[in-house]
């Protein structure tokens, strides 16, 4: 039966470990949709996506009070000598569309994104719920 | 189109700006226009009731000879968004609209005269009435 004590004791043991198996089910989420945002740009842009699904990838931040997720196409990545952005530059384009040409929207992240979000809910829950 | 665009064009337009679904409206000359790309709708996932929650989500363009031409566009769309709040469309009720995403002035340098937009995702929810 718990006391107070012991009750106490298991929320602290909970709180330590809430930040490692928080930043486990962050990272399972970024791989997620990175995975399925890369399908997505091929799925969507079968052509003319300049191998840009190959640039999409994620960092995550643990601070004090948050652990965070950026996932998106780095424009950086393969870039070639004299050129101002590696085949993610088009990603923007791609991603939201827009320009002269009126581009459409693909959302290959923002639909990658809003798939993920009840499974991460329902991850993040059952981890947290395996702590207490 | 969807429900929610039929329902939006006429109150973009009644604030004097032009706007297209998938493409740009005609008869635009030099005024500012609005490009709205929708989702089709999908039902939330967190019900299982089938009268429960939709959800559709907009990619919108404000477009503009510019810089604040884009931006009465992008006002117009957002006011018009906004005016949707707890309207009744296609038998089911708005929600409050979710505002997503807005992406910095953009410039397209290469149309002739150049072509300044703002960019900006909405997700919306509807529930049966």
């Amino acid at each position: 039966m718990d006391t107070p004590d012991s009750l106490a004791a298991d929320l602290l043991k909970a709180a330590a470990g809430a930040i490692v198996v928080t930043r486990a089910v962050v990272q399972k989420g970024a791989l997620n949709i990175k995975t399925d945002a890369q399908e997505n740009v091929r799925k969507s842009a079968p052509r003319r996506n300049a191998h840009a699904a190959q640039t999409i990838n994620y960092d995550t931040t643990v601070n004090a009070t948050s652990i965070d997720a950026e996932i998106g196409y780095d424009k950086d990545k393969n870039k070639a000598d004299g050129k101002r952005t590696g085949p993610g530059g088009i990603g923007n384009l791609l991603e939201f569309g827009g320009g002269g040409d009126h581009s459409p929207p693909h959302r290959d992240l923002g639909r990658a994104l809003d798939a993920e979000e009840p499974r991460f809910e329902a991850s993040l829950a059952l981890a947290i719920e395996r702590l207490l | 189109m969807t429900a929610l665009t039929s329902a939006v064009m006429p109150l973009i337009v009644a604030r004097g700006v032009l706007v297209g679904v998938g493409g740009k409206p005609a008869d635009v000359d030099t005024r500012a226009y609005a490009v709205i790309w929708p989702d089709s709708p999908m039902r939330d996932p967190v019900t299982m009731n089938l009268t429960h929650a939709y959800v559709e989500t907009w990619t919108t363009h404000g477009y503009g000879l510019s810089e604040e031409a884009a931006g009465i566009a992008r006002d117009a769309v957002t006011d018009a968004v906004y005016a949707l709040w707890g309207a009744e469309v296609g038998g089911r009720v708005v929600q409050y609209p979710e505002h997503l995403t807005t992406l910095p002035l953009s410039v397209d340098r290469d149309a002739d005269p150049d072509l300044y937009s703002y960019t900006v995702e909405w997700r919306f929810r509807t529930s049966a009435a």
